[in-house]
């Protein structure tokens, strides 16, 4: 038989299968022709080749399947998982509050709102159910009115019951996707006769579960559904034969609503159907069920922080786990403000849609964080702040090696500086290096020689122009200031105090700002002490200031930094508004083509509550 | 098996070059073993073999075979009769190293709805020609 007596099995692709094959059997004598094509030996050698391929290709998949890493079915990936202790997140429903006011016709001495009222929203067309997420108590009001926050979500109430059945057993399978399991209410009725029920709650730490505690597990299963399964009688009661299993939960539409801000109203509330809402806060938090990607990720983190708040990355693996809406996230200990406070973390977070998040979402994160870390510690959810850098960019070109005008070449370098800002900015604890964008900005054409640009920062706020109020605005940057006395790092946009229009900011190269009107040309100082800058730390502080006007949609104040790399610190957000471009045509040394303002994001960030972070306690001093 | 590659037979010879299975698995009636084909026989069978495979049919090497049972299915006419010409020679020249076609001759027969082919080729460094008669027809 073969001479060549060594068959070589390693291989994966088809053609080296088959000649594999054709080398281990051209050692015998029999037949001749494994080489040629069109031999039948060639035909069955591809039969062969062929099945050997189908198998090799059918185990390596199989194989892949047994390992997080590899694993490309959801099933596999969430079987992985589970052997981490961690559970995909569901779709989850978005949450708004809406603010009523009732005026009964009677006199009621309450007014309840009951869980499960319905409201709606209409998102392009298409109209979304939301509903009270629990019974709200509405408050007297002198006038006779009663008012209350209601705090509604997305979704349609469903329930589901299941008899226990031992003998042969029940999957409790809830048969839907979108599925919400953080809505979910588990009660088990004693029995058909015995209308008695527990309530049980889910599993968050099986060292407090024994053989009594009135808990549910949850697991989605190998269609994609969540199953939910109960204790065994050693780690959480057993349900017995005849109880009633039942669930209440909501089918959410994810991340469809965000946004939703204008809510149908029921016809009655409380059974009074004279009433008037306003929505206090929009819809935030609809998040779609995890991905297999996220889930791959999110898993083994989990798995190391043993679902305990430690490490500065522990609560950003487990909040980022639990809320599929935020795009990013930062945390840091209070010992590391300035001045530094003792026993907190700081949580910073920015939603996917919008900059800011709603306070309920604030207190609903803090609340579960509270339950799992360090005892004393105390967690703070604080808003982003938006640092916005102004590059003035400077661009010379050679017109004998390009076609394009030089709008054009504008044209590239606006789009390079957009995508620059989507790449490299936006979340928190982003670095701007200012080489690293001329660098970039000059690779976007060949024609380029240079690209020079000067920065800028810029703090923007709206200040309350009703109320004497202190401000601070931290850019968390050395100013520049290369000798004491020098003038000209620091400029605004107009504003108004005390009947006094017209007025800009400017400091005296001593760490003191000053007003001014431009009157004929000239500054006119109206107030030579408006306040202070710190150059070294970049801070700016106005005491007990009555700004009650400003120019545009906020009050902008800039500043020159002293280095041309900025760090994003804490809370911190760096985005690019009030870019400017010109192009030189480097042969004839003129300007051939300027943009004002390029539609960066920064552009048209929304700002409405950056002042509405008190800081120290005090209601009137504001962080910014 | 480079020799094999470069190999030559002449009918008169004795001497087995080429040496491959029959595809219909006929038992020989005496041994009962699965019947050898020898040289010429072997080269026959194999062009028969690429012949009547179709495009696509190999798994990945779509562009092997001579698609003749495909164009089975086309209108029969002189430019079919044609393709079914220049298919054959291009089939063989590409994959069938061992032979080289001297002539196709196709006769249409649309009312049995039959092709008869007959190819004369010529082992290499063989002096004479062989030939291969088959039928082709559509069987629905």
């Amino acid at each position: 038989m073969a001479t060549n007596s060594t068959l070589s099995v390693s291989e994966l692709d088809f053609d080296t299968i088959k000649s594999s094959l054709q080398t281990y059997l051209q050692g015998q004598t029999e037949f001749s022709d494994y080489n040629f094509e069109s031999s039948t030996l060639s035909i069955l050698l591809n039969v062969l080749s062929y099945n050997t391929y189908h198998n090799s290709f059918y185990l390596n998949m199989v194989s892949n399947e047994m390992f997080l890493d590899s694993a490309q079915l959801r099933t596999s990936v969430v079987s992985r998982a589970k052997m981490l202790n961690y559970t995909p997140r569901s779709s989850v429903g978005a949450t708004a509050a809406i603010d009523a006011v009732v005026t009964p016709g009677d006199s009621p001495t309450s007014i309840t709102v009951g869980a499960n009222t319905q409201f709606s929203a209409s998102i392009n067309g298409i109209s979304y159910s939301w509903v009270t997420s629990e019974s709200t108590s509405l408050t007297s009001q002198p006038n006779g009115t009663f008012i209350g926050t209601l705090n509604i979500v997305e979704g349609t109430p469903l329930q589901h019951r299941f008899t226990v059945n031992t003998t042969s057993p029940v999957r409790y399978i809830l048969p839907n996707e979108n599925t919400d399991t953080t809505s979910f209410t588990i009660r088990i009725q004693e029995s058909a006769a015995n209308s008695v029920t527990s309530t049980y709650t889910l599993v968050s730490d099986l060292s407090t579960v024994d053989s009594t505690s009135t808990v549910y597990y949850i697991q989605e299963n190998e269609d994609n559904l969540y199953e939910v399964y109960f204790g065994d009688g050693v780690f959480g009661k057993k349900p017995i034969n005849g109880n009633i299993v039942i669930i209440d939960y909501r089918v959410v539409s994810g991340t469809a609503v965000n946004g939703a801000n204008t809510f149908a109203t029921p016809a009655s509330l409380g059974g009074y159907s004279n009433f008037t809402t306003t929505t206090s806060s929009v819809a935030q938090g609809g998040a779609l069920q995890e991905t297999i990607e996220s889930v791959k990720f999110n898993a083994p983190f989990k798995f190391q922080s043993q679902d305990r708040l430690v490490t500065m990355q522990d609560y950003k693996n487990i909040i980022l786990t639990e809320n599929g809406d935020l795009s990013s996230i930062n945390v840091w200990g209070g010992e590391e403000n300035d001045p530094p406070i003792y026993g907190k973390v700081f949580v910073a977070a920015k939603p996917t849609s919008g900059s800011l998040l709603s306070n309920q979402k604030k207190e609903a994160i803090r609340s579960s964080l509270k339950s799992r870390n360090t005892l004393s510690i105390d967690v703070e959810m604080v808003d982003a702040t938006y640092l916005y850098i102004n590059p003035t960019i400077t661009v010379r070109y050679n017109p004998e090696l390009t076609s394009l005008s030089a709008a054009a070449l504008n044209d590239k370098v606006q789009t390079a500086l957009i995508s620059f800002e989507a790449d490299r900015l936006g979340t928190f604890g982003n670095k701007f290096y200012l080489y690293e964008l001329t660098e970039r900005l000059k690779d976007t054409d060949s024609s380029f020689i240079s690209v020079d640009a000067d920065i800028l920062l810029e703090k923007r706020f709206i200040p309350l122009t009703t109320e004497i109020s202190t401000y601070q605005i931290n850019y968390y940057q050395k100013v520049f200031e290369p000798h004491a006395g020098h003038l000209g790092s620091l400029t605004s946009t107009t504003f108004t105090v005390d009947d006094t229009s017209g007025l800009n900011l400017d400091h005296d190269g001593y760490g003191i700002l000053r007003t001014y009107t431009v009157d004929s040309g000239s500054k006119n100082y109206r107030d030579n002490n408006f306040g202070t800058i710190d150059y070294d730390t970049g801070l700016i502080t106005l005491t007990n200031k009555l700004i009650s006007a400003y120019d545009g949609d906020s009050l902008s104040i800039k500043i020159k930094p002293n280095g041309k790399n900025i760090f994003g610190q804490r809370n911190q957000i760096i985005l690019i508004s009030g870019a400017s471009i010109e192009t030189i045509n480097d042969s004839t040394d003129t300007s051939t083509s300027t943009v004002g303002l390029v539609a960066t994001s920064g552009v048209s960030t929304t700002i409405t509550s950056d002042n509405s972070t008190a800081s120290s306690g005090s209601t009137s001093s504001y962080s910014i | 098996m480079v020799a094999l590659r470069s190999g030559s037979v002449d009918p008169r010879r004795t001497e087995i070059v080429y040496r491959d299975l029959g595809l219909s698995f006929i038992p020989h009636p005496v041994t009962k073993n699965v019947a050898v084909l020898k040289n010429e026989d072997a080269v026959k069978r194999a062009i028969r073999n690429l012949i009547l495979t179709n495009k696509g049919e190999q798994v990945f090497d779509e562009l092997y075979g001579g698609n003749i049972t495909a164009l089975l299915f086309e209108n029969i006419t002189p430019v079919t009769v044609i393709d079914i010409k220049e298919n054959i020679k291009i089939a063989v020249k590409a994959e069938e190293p061992r032979a080289t076609v001297l002539d196709v001759e196709v006769l249409a027969t649309p009312d049995l709805n039959a092709i008869k082919i007959n190819i004369v080729f010529r082992i290499n460094d063989s002096p004479n020609a062989s030939q291969l008669t088959f039928t082709v027809e559509r069987v629905r």
